[in-house]
């Protein structure tokens, strides 16, 4: 079992490969998993380790702690609008390489997974949900929009309406709601999750790994029909959103909040 | 490996790729492939490489696809594999938001012509030939070659030098635009670097916004086009850049881009 980690810095995603399956674990618990820029570039750099290994035929992307991801790290944000573009499409290009990877991909998610953390898991293949998961979209609340393709990937697989409830309100799509709307049929106890996950995991090894990847291949063709176009544009409307006076006042609020603290 | 296939020199602000693999007609190994690909991710990924200057060392561009790895690598699976691993260099070379100049020093055959069609301006020294040759070994054009081809010089003509086997000559493909400029095979070095160079002075990072949203242009309507402008001039006046050129057109002096984005960079500080 290979445990990747680098030299010097902490590993806030593991990367475990075994028998044909990639093991991605978010790291940082005590921080409910926020993605900090460090996190974010190791997260890129197992993700391109996953793409070039043919070996690799399912991944399973997890995490460690109460909470799944909530999302970017907020305690360090982009200055002016061009690096927050970049920021978004770094994450974008991150939930793009899972979406259009020749291996299925499987989130197990538990407790919160919020913002970009919500998009993460929308990007896998298969959702599996803890009882106690929910996905929350609080972006309108920083005067910001979804960002990490959520706007696309909530609508593709939730459909529109809901899609728009989520989105506008800053809502939460609880485990139990979420199978009710058809986007899992995988929920467990959490500490049910890992037992799942295997077997999900196991059941799928078995199969030809051919006949998946083509099937993941023909399938995304169809439900991703105008992403490419949608993550550019969701980018430049958050990068704009960035430079507006709601988000600004959030971000002062932020930051007043803290210094309360 | 005995040396580089791709060598990658900084000048200025100018990422220079070139292709140095001449004994093997710089043809387009898996492992010149992989090279490519780090290159350009490293144009990528370095905010201070404001354009790209891709050319070939020896008397050919670029001959394409490797015919004797053809022989041993043509089953169908494997070809399928092959063609998804475009993902990993061309797509990111053909997006790339900053200028690509390219030098075309001699042959761009099949393969190799496609790689020279990526660029955003094509400068082809006298001696440079402009080939398909895919349909004389009985394969479809790659590379993107379907793909910018008839955007490039219009459909019928694609399809007439595609299906003919035509060759283009420098000054004709300079005549249908697809090349800007065609310089003596001595000069084509530096014509291509001063390009690269007179690009990265300008306002760089506006102009990979530029090229961004005219990538769209064939894909999209009117109404979306208006939109993405929109978005891309608030993020172009939101950008140092502007403020410079702004400026300077203000008080009639020199704009200087590159070092308005050096500062901004500097002030941003090194984001986590």
């Amino acid at each position: 079992m290979l445990n990747t980690s680098e030299g010097g810095q902490a590993s806030l995603v593991l990367c475990e490969k075994q028998d044909g399956v990639a093991v991605l674990t978010l790291n940082r618990p005590d921080k409910l998993n926020a993605m900090s820029g460090v996190m974010r570039a190791q997260f890129g750099r197992h993700l391109q380790s996953i793409e070039a290994d043919p070996e690799i035929r399912i991944v399973l992307l997890k995490s460690n702690g109460r909470a799944f991801c909530v999302g970017a790290d907020t305690n360090a944000m982009p200055e002016n609008a061009l690096s927050w573009r970049e920021r978004i499409h770094l994450a974008q290009q991150h939930h793009t390489a899972l979406v259009k990877m020749d291996k299925i991909v499987i989130a197990a998610v538990q407790g919160i997974a919020a913002g970009g953390g919500a998009s993460l898991a929308l990007a896998a293949d298969i959702l599996i949900m803890a009882d106690d998961a929910s996905l929350r979209f609080p972006f309108v609340r920083l005067g910001l929009i979804p960002d990490g393709g959520c706007s696309f990937l909530l609508q593709s697989k939730l459909g529109a309406p809901l899609a728009h409830d989520l989105m506008l309100t800053g809502g939460v799509l609880g485990a139990d709601e979420a199978q009710r709307y058809g986007l899992t049929r995988r929920i467990v106890p959490v500490a049910g999750l890992e037992a799942a996950s295997q077997t999900l995991i196991e059941e799928l090894s078995a199969l030809p790994a051919e006949a998946l990847m083509l099937t993941k291949a023909v399938s995304r063709q169809t439900w991703t029909v105008g992403m490419d176009a949608a993550f550019m544009h969701e980018a430049d409307a958050f990068a704009l959103a960035s430079t507006l006076p709601g988000h600004q006042q959030a971000r002062a609020d932020l930051l007043a909040r803290r210094k309360l603290r | 490996m005995a040396r580089d296939l791709i060598v990658t020199e900084r000048d200025g602000g100018v990422l220079i790729i070139r292709l140095s693999s001449p004994e093997n007609r710089n043809s387009l190994t898996m492992e010149m492939r992989q090279a490519l690909g780090e290159a350009v991710a490293l144009a990528e990924s370095s905010p201070e490489i404001r354009t790209v200057f891709l050319t070939g060392e020896g008397p050919t561009f670029c001959s394409g696809g490797d015919l004797h790895h053809l022989r041993t690598a043509c089953d169908p699976w494997t070809v399928h594999r092959r063609f998804r691993n475009l993902s990993r260099w061309l797509v990111p070379l053909i997006t790339l938001d900053k200028p690509v100049v390219v030098g075309v020093n001699g042959h761009a055959v099949g393969g190799g012509m496609g790689l020279a069609l990526t660029g955003d301006v094509l400068i082809a020294s006298e001696s440079a030939v402009f080939m398909s040759g895919f349909f004389r070994l009985g394969a479809i054009p790659d590379i993107a070659m379907m793909y910018h081809l008839p955007r490039l010089i219009g459909m019928a003509r694609a399809k007439k030098f595609l299906f003919g086997g035509e060759s283009f000559t420098a000054q004709q493909a300079a005549d249908l635009g697809l090349v800007s400029r065609v310089v003596s095979d001595d000069a084509l070095y530096e014509a291509g670097l001063l390009e690269a160079r007179r690009l990265a002075t300008g306002p760089a990072e506006v102009m990979g916004l530029a090229k961004v949203v005219m990538a769209r242009s064939f894909e999209t309507s009117l109404h979306e086009m208006m939109a993405y402008e929109g978005f891309g001039q608030a993020l172009a006046m939101s950008n140092p850049e502007f403020r410079e050129g702004l400026e300077a057109l203000i008080v009639r002096r020199p704009a200087d881009f590159e070092g308005a984005a050096a500062l901004a960079r500097e002030h941003s500080g090194g984001e986590a």
